[in-house]
């Protein structure tokens, strides 16, 4: 009877110390934290909730404390276990182009095809990357991971994972977490840059409207778009391909079936495995270090940095153009890739100076010129360390 | 990097790969250690391949009238695609979403009045039957 009674104390014992109470930490209750403010910014306040939303729930799987050393399989880190299969998709780096062939078929670049100049300010804003790079060098970040940190500043999540996957694996998570959470806070750290940098009279800019973009221009758009940005940087090759492909789709308007899916379903499920494995890989056993806490900094500092550029280049581009042709440098932080959002932001400020100057149509061309602009930089980045 | 294994086929070498990238990495920091190299390099190509798609679309519509021309020509007609002028402001745009709207009503209004018959017409299948499909009573 004793030794029956010592066996089921045993057991309890055992089974106790595998509770999450048993293995429940600090950092652990920090992330749960983090994980909850996600999930309310998402719902009460509508931050991104496609993506805060997994990445929020992905931080609270991730972050139930369990016996590291039972061999359970149920952590992300822990080989074989369904959430570590999950994040091969990260870590190989083949979410992000799947995203981007989503994006592609369901992004319209008429605005940039009918004002093509305005191209220029998605180049001008990924300043932020290469700002942010000097930056996190002078912090004591060694180049590999300084340059996974600097693609923050492209504001763009699915090209962050990309590169951070390939040059500094043991960042994923951090940065995918910064990347995203700034983008959501794009409404939050663009308009005060934006005021500071322009003045009444150039906030009130009225653009022409764009020209009506033709259907072979439409079609060509993918097909000279791939050659000549992969001509110049082949190793974006799996973003930028993917992301001209998408857009063919669209485009060939043969294809509707797989454009469809391409936009709907595909990058749904795409978006909801990525989340929620980029969320739970914010373990807190090994997420909170100060590295972590360094990239959240950067990247704030990328953000600020990326909108500048692309807010006192449209002012520079104003010099050299004619008063009817004139850009609003107001439309200069949608450079930034975060899309649409950034180009929100454009149409939401330019409102409150004039009620009836909508920006929205403007800023959507830098914002897409924005994503290949920070897929060009990513693959640039790679040329340079893995060449 | 990568691991020849056939004539054809090389497999790509993750551990192999992030030795490449921990050395240029150590590189770069005696070289660069401020990251303005980088930078510089960096910003060019990005700047020069985003300016190349704004010459290549700036004078596609002009080579696409080109062509066109030149397909009209050989006709007789005279086409043209140039759609630079095909401009509508926002008047004329709020114009149109009216009329649209106010007329989207008045079909709401007149739907709910009409009585609609859709004719259906199916082409026949014994397993829809109803001949097959309803008990047959045998005559007595």
């Amino acid at each position: 009877m004793n030794q029956f009674f010592d066996f089921v104390s045993q057991g309890f014992t055992q089974f106790l110390s595998y509770t999450a109470f048993a293995n429940i930490t600090t950092g652990h209750v920090v992330m749960i934290i983090i994980a909850l403010v996600f999930i309310y910014l998402a719902i009460a306040k509508d931050y991104e909730p496609l993506l805060l939303i997994p990445i929020g729930f992905g931080m609270l799987i991730g972050n139930i404390p369990f016996n590291l050393g039972a061999g359970l399989q149920v952590g992300i880190y822990e080989e074989g276990s369904v959430l570590n299969y999950l994040y091969f998709g990260v870590t190989k780096g083949i979410y992000p182009p799947l995203i981007f062939l989503g994006i592609g078929a369901m992004t319209d670049f008429s605005t940039l095809l009918s004002n093509p100049k305005l191209i220029l300010l998605g180049a001008a804003a990924q300043l932020g990357i290469f700002g942010a790079y000097t930056i996190s060098l002078a912090l004591g970040f060694i180049p590999e991971q300084a340059a996974a940190i600097a693609i923050i500043g492209g504001a763009d999540g699915p090209t962050a994972i990309f590169l951070s996957s390939k040059l500094a694996p043991e960042l994923v998570g951090a940065i995918a977490v910064s990347a995203y959470s700034y983008m959501a806070l794009v409404p939050v750290i663009q308009p005060p840059i934006m005021k500071l940098l322009t003045n009444e009279k150039e906030r009130k800019i009225r653009m022409k409207p764009p020209r009506t973009v033709s259907k072979t221009e439409k079609i060509m758009f993918p097909i000279i778009g791939l050659l000549l940005t992969c001509f110049v940087t082949p190793s974006a090759l799996p973003l930028l391909g993917m992301l001209f492909f998408g857009n063919l789709l669209k485009e060939s308007g043969v294809t509707k079936r797989l454009a469809d899916t391409a936009k709907g379903a595909l990058i749904d499920i795409v978006t909801i495995l990525i989340g929620l494995t980029v969320g739970a890989s914010t373990q807190a056993t090994t997420f909170l270090t100060p590295a972590s806490i360094g990239i959240f900094a950067l990247g704030a500092v990328s953000f600020v940095i990326a909108t500048t550029g692309g807010v006192l280049f449209a002012k520079f581009m104003n010099l050299f153009l004619s008063d009817e042709n004139k850009i609003n440098p107001l439309i200069g932080n949608a450079g930034v890739s975060a899309v649409p959002d950034s180009a929100r932001v454009s149409q939401m400020v330019g409102l409150q100076y004039d009620k009836s100057n909508y920006l929205l149509m403007h800023a959507m061309a830098p914002n897409v010129a924005g994503v290949i602009g920070s897929a060009v930089a990513a693959g640039i980045m790679l040329s340079f360390f893995m060449g | 990097m990568y691991s020849q294994i056939t004539d054809s086929v090389a497999v790509f070498d993750t551990a192999a790969a992030m030795e490449t990238i921990h050395e240029n990495a150590h590189l770069f920091q005696e070289i660069d250690p401020i990251g303005i190299g980088i930078t510089s390099i960096g910003m060019i190509v990005v700047f020069s391949s985003l300016l190349l798609l704004f010459v290549a679309f700036k004078n596609l519509v002009k080579v696409l009238n080109y062509i066109k021309r030149i397909k009209s020509g050989k006709k007789g007609e005279s086409i043209s695609i140039e759609h630079e002028n095909d401009i509508h402001s926002g008047e004329v745009n709020a114009a149109i979403a009216m009329a649209l709207y106010l007329y989207s009503q008045e079909q709401h209004d007149q739907e709910s009045l009409v009585l609609t018959i859709n004719k259906v017409a199916r082409t026949y299948s014994p397993w829809s039957s109803k001949i097959y499909g309803l008990r047959q009573h045998p005559r007595a």
